[in-house]
């Protein structure tokens, strides 16, 4: 049987009170100060992967474009999590709603340090989904903007329903018994559903269409970039989930098992699908499927048998699979599949978590309250960012034109290209005659 | 006897004047064709490297002069002599018609209308359908037969969006990855005329 450590909200719960909480939490102790401090920075090597992978997953004449997107995620998210979005999350929460103090948020101590430090790197990758799903035809202003809303706003408020119990209160999620444990839905579908909203507002890009409706491929430019990028971003899981234990013990151990079966029957459930498909087993769609399957352990990644695991992993990616099909038929334009991969794959693994509970099996009141969940990120996340973008796009202008999309987002957005040894001969203005 | 049907003469020629436009001078080059037409063009259109030789001998040009001529010739032939070549840019006596920045919209434009071609009639159709803009509005018919010459007198920068709203109708009509990699074969193309001397293809990106 797994030893269950218990969920994240759980494990703050035991740190409510500041004085004496903390000397007794998980992170009082020097070697969970450590582990959740190399937790930190391995999440914060996950935005190289997706900077990587959606780099990657792009037209060589977008890719400086994508990853500036990438950057401000992290930077401008940083701050807008510092200044506003950790108050929201994290702040006192009598209501279970919303937090309400720690606004420009001062630590009191090294443990509230390592904690915000930590959970900004959360708030990051949140934001950080957006940008691949929304590249080759966003302009970045408004996406900066839209980053600021997803890590101040969006994901906070979601968060606090569920983890928002770091100083007093508790979310009115984690009250029903929702379980996520390390942001199956928390982050990473809710950071999908903001993808989805940017990509219905945003559009298609020119031409991805046929008038038949037929799709057609715009292949990522540079496919070992993808794979490199699927490679970090698994290595940055083993933060992601092993260090929201906040506490450096054996119960990493279990975690970790889970989360790489997960990944890498997530991989072998892509790979398979695409083969009962009939279609061609493509690299980039096979390393999504890593990438789901992650995604969608990561609620139950501590509270579930590794075998079930490695089930809801290998699911995961079968829905990712079959989720960008649908995406694709529907002519939603989602350039690296984020909303399979971090949107479909991270509802089902919220299910999984209910269906899988360990010595609670298949409890359909649990499942119910993970599906309560799971709709509740999908009815805050969505809407609201349907909303942040129609704004944008009616206020500041959201798209490129169909000139800059010709041109590549690198050298209108940022005046400089990629690869100037083979790019500079179709850049505007670039011969210098 | 050639075995090169009337078309494919034309085409070649078309292909010479265009290689030979960078190594030779105006005169140099109406002579160089009508060499053509009077010894080549109608019994040994195949003869190529006779023709280079020949050509070399009657300009009297120096070694590394016929080296250049011979690799700019067999370079026109392999990248425009197997395709369809541009429209003429010249009249009855071979001079050169229009701006240097018409002649290498042109050369650029071509391009795009006959990739758009290639890819069939519903294509040529979509690519008329969403090439048609304000900006493309002067060319009326002309742009689904490929004819530009409405915009001869244009500007730069209506040549330039001229030229945008062409690659915006060959995205819709044949995607845009074979849309990119047509401009850029348009780009190549324009880039060996005589006029890319003066006013470079990239300008119109």
């Amino acid at each position: 049987m797994v030893p269950r450590p218990a969920p994240l909200a759980l494990v703050l719960s035991s740190l409510l009170l500041p004085g004496n909480a903390h000397a007794e939490g998980p992170l009082s102790a020097p070697g969970d100060i450590a582990w959740v401090g190399i937790s930190a920075a391995l999440v914060f090597f996950m935005q190289a992967g997706f900077a990587l992978l959606e780099g990657g997953g792009s037209r060589a004449k977008n890719s400086v474009n994508v990853i500036m997107k990438n950057y401000a995620d992290l930077c401008v998210g940083a701050l807008a999590f510092w200044a506003v979005g950790f108050a929201l999350m994290f702040g006192a929460n009598p209501s279970g709603w919303i937090g309400t103090t720690g606004f420009l948020y001062d630590p009191a101590s090294g443990a509230d340090a390592m904690f915000f430090v930590f959970q900004a790197m959360f708030a990051a990758t949140a934001a950080t989904i957006v940008s691949g799903a929304v590249a080759e035809r966003m302009r970045f202003f408004p996406y900066t903007l839209a980053s600021v809303m997803v890590t101040a706003v969006i994901y906070a408020v979601f968060g606090s329903w569920v983890w928002g119990s770091w100083t007093d209160g508790k979310g009115w999620l984690a009250t029903m018994g929702f379980t996520d444990f390390a942001g199956s839905t928390v982050v990473h579908s809710v950071g999908a559903w903001c993808a989805l909203a940017g990509v219905l507002v945003l559009g298609p890009r020119l031409g991805r269409y046929g008038r038949a409706g037929d799709v057609r491929p715009i292949p990522g430019h540079n496919l070992p970039m993808v794979a490199l990028g699927g490679f970090i971003l698994w290595l940055g899981w083993f933060g992601f989930n092993g260090g929201s234990t906040l506490a450096a013990n054996e119960d990493v151990g279990h975690v970790l098992i889970n989360t790489h079966l997960a990944g890498a029957a997530g991989w072998v459930g892509a790979t398979l699908m695409q083969r009962l498909l009939g279609a061609p087993v493509l690299m980039a769609h096979s390393v999504n499927g890593a990438i789901a399957g992650l995604v969608a352990i990561t609620a139950g990644c501590a509270t579930m048998t590794t075998g079930f695991a490695v089930l809801t992993g290998l699911v995961g990616g079968m829905i990712m699979v079959l989720g960008s099909r649908l995406l694709e038929a529907w002519q939603v334009d989602d350039v690296v599949g984020a909303v399979p991969v971090h949107g479909f794959a991270g509802v089902w693994g919220t299910l999984a978590t209910g269906l899988f509970y360990a010595d609670d099996l298949f409890n359909a009141e649990r499942v119910f309250i993970q599906a309560v969940g799971a709709f509740s990120a999908f009815l805050w996340a969505f809407p609201t960012a349907l909303l942040v973008f129609w704004l944008l796009k009616k206020l500041v202008g959201l798209r490129a034109d169909t000139l800059h999309e010709q041109r590549g987002l690198d050298f209108t957005e940022h005046a400089e290209i990629g690869y100037p040894e083979f790019q500079k001969d179709l850049t505007h203005g670039g011969g210098q005659r | 006897m050639s075995n090169v049907s009337p078309m494919n003469v034309a085409r070649r020629r078309r292909a010479l004047e265009i290689g030979l436009s960078g190594v030779l001078s105006g005169s140099q080059l109406r002579d160089a064709l009508a060499l053509w037409d009077g010894a080549y063009a109608q019994d040994r259109a195949n003869a190529m490297t006779d023709f280079a030789q020949t050509l070399s001998a009657q300009l009297a040009l120096k070694p590394p002069q016929a080296v250049a001529l011979r690799s700019a010739l067999f370079q026109a032939l392999l990248k425009y002599d197997v395709q369809r070549a541009p429209a003429p840019t010249t009249d009855d006596r071979g001079t050169e018609v229009g701006s240097p920045a018409f002649l290498v919209f042109r050369a650029m434009a071509g391009r795009l209308h006959a990739a758009a071609e290639q890819a069939g009639a519903e294509a040529l159709r979509d690519f008329v359908e969403a090439a048609t803009s304000p900006d493309t509005a002067s060319l009326a018919g002309g742009l689904s037969r490929g004819d530009f010459g409405a915009v001869s007198q244009a500007e730069d920068a209506t040549l330039a969006k001229v030229l945008h709203s062409l690659y915006v109708g060959l995205v819709h009509a044949i995607g845009p990855v074979a849309a990119d990699r047509a401009l850029s074969r348009a780009v190549a193309a324009a880039e060996v005329l005589p006029a890319a001397s003066q006013f470079a293809p990239q300008k119109l990106l």
